[in-house]
């Protein structure tokens, strides 16, 4: 009973890798409208909390260079979420000093306008 | 050369050619396609990258249920000293759940990511290669335990190598999040 489990199930799975194969060659990326959103919040937060450490253009210096970086996020969610948590020993979480809106509206302005991502 | 030695290597060599090509495949489809940088799947987690930490962690965990579950079934462990009877499907089964689980992170890593060449980016680039080495490896141990007669070293040493991939996948991806954006990270 549980061999004949497992041998559908396999069957099932090479079904979903003939799938995933599928998936991959013929998905294109969703093209949403977007609509261009205002940095300018994004912009004073920047300069407030974060230009200290990552320079007034996102250059680096105490802290890595924003512009033109952020290889190692894949959306700006990530990048609010890493500056909300901040890096032990490395860099300040923001999560308690400033609103979850004021720290989504200075990673969009990192991810958009400094990374150009 | 007798002929069971020519059948042994024949089916040997047709393994590592199946698995060499799908790695192959793999890398090229990741470097040739235009990644689309979007999320994909993340069921209850908060984002992709948390999903696929997560899930990766799980694959690991079946992994080592594999190693150890082969290590009793070859003799080089003891524990249990009687094997039941479903000991050998449950080896299988959680090597299928693991190949599984790890289709929806393979998806986003190739279709949304895709490969890093860049041997600078040292982690994107070990964690790139280990993906493809994991997926070559495994569609030759899955050719060598279909063809049944295969050398008799040829099992655990694929084995081996495929644990190995996903290991270094692991601290590649998933350890590298956890350090990075903090634990659980949910």
């Amino acid at each position: 009973m549980f061999k004949r489990f497992v041998d559908i199930f396999q069957v099932l799975v090479a079904l979903a890798t003939v799938v995933t194969v599928v998936l991959l060659v013929t998905v294109s990326p969703t093209i949403a409208e977007v609509d261009i959103p205002d940095l300018s919040a994004g912009a004073e937060l920047f300069a407030s909390n974060c230009s200290a450490c990552h320079g007034p253009e996102g250059e680096g210096g105490l802290g890595p260079a924003l512009a033109g970086g952020l290889e190692n996020f894949e959306a700006v969610e990530e990048v609010a979420r890493f500056v909300s948590n901040g890096m032990p020993g490395r860099m300040p979480g923001f999560e308690t000093r400033l609103t979850p809106d004021q720290v989504n509206a200075a990673a969009q302005f990192v991810w958009t306008d400094l990374a150009g991502r | 050369m007798t002929a069971a030695t020519q059948a042994t290597q024949a089916i040997l060599w047709k393994a590592l050619l199946l698995g060499g090509a799908v790695a192959v495949a793999a890398g090229v489809y990741g470097s040739v396609h235009d990644p689309a940088g979007q999320q994909t799947i993340s069921l209850f987690f908060s984002n992709t990258l948390s999903f696929k930490a997560w899930t990766t962690t799980l694959i690991l965990l079946f992994a080592l249920f594999q190693l150890y579950s082969a290590l009793r079934m070859w003799g080089k462990v003891s524990f249990p000293s009687q094997l039941p009877s479903w000991f050998g499907d449950a080896h299988r089964l959680s090597g299928t759940l693991a190949f599984a689980l790890s289709l929806p992170v393979a998806f986003h890593c190739l279709w949304a990511i895709g490969f890093e060449p860049d041997m600078s980016e040292l982690r994107r680039f070990a964690h790139s290669l280990m993906g493809c080495l994991f997926y070559g490896a495994f569609a030759a141990k899955v050719t060598l335990v279909r063809s049944n007669g295969g050398p008799s070293w040829g099992l655990p040493v694929i084995g081996g190598v495929i644990f190995t991939a996903l290991v270094a996948i692991w601290l590649t991806s998933s350890l590298w999040f956890f350090t990075n954006f903090g634990f659980p990270g949910i």
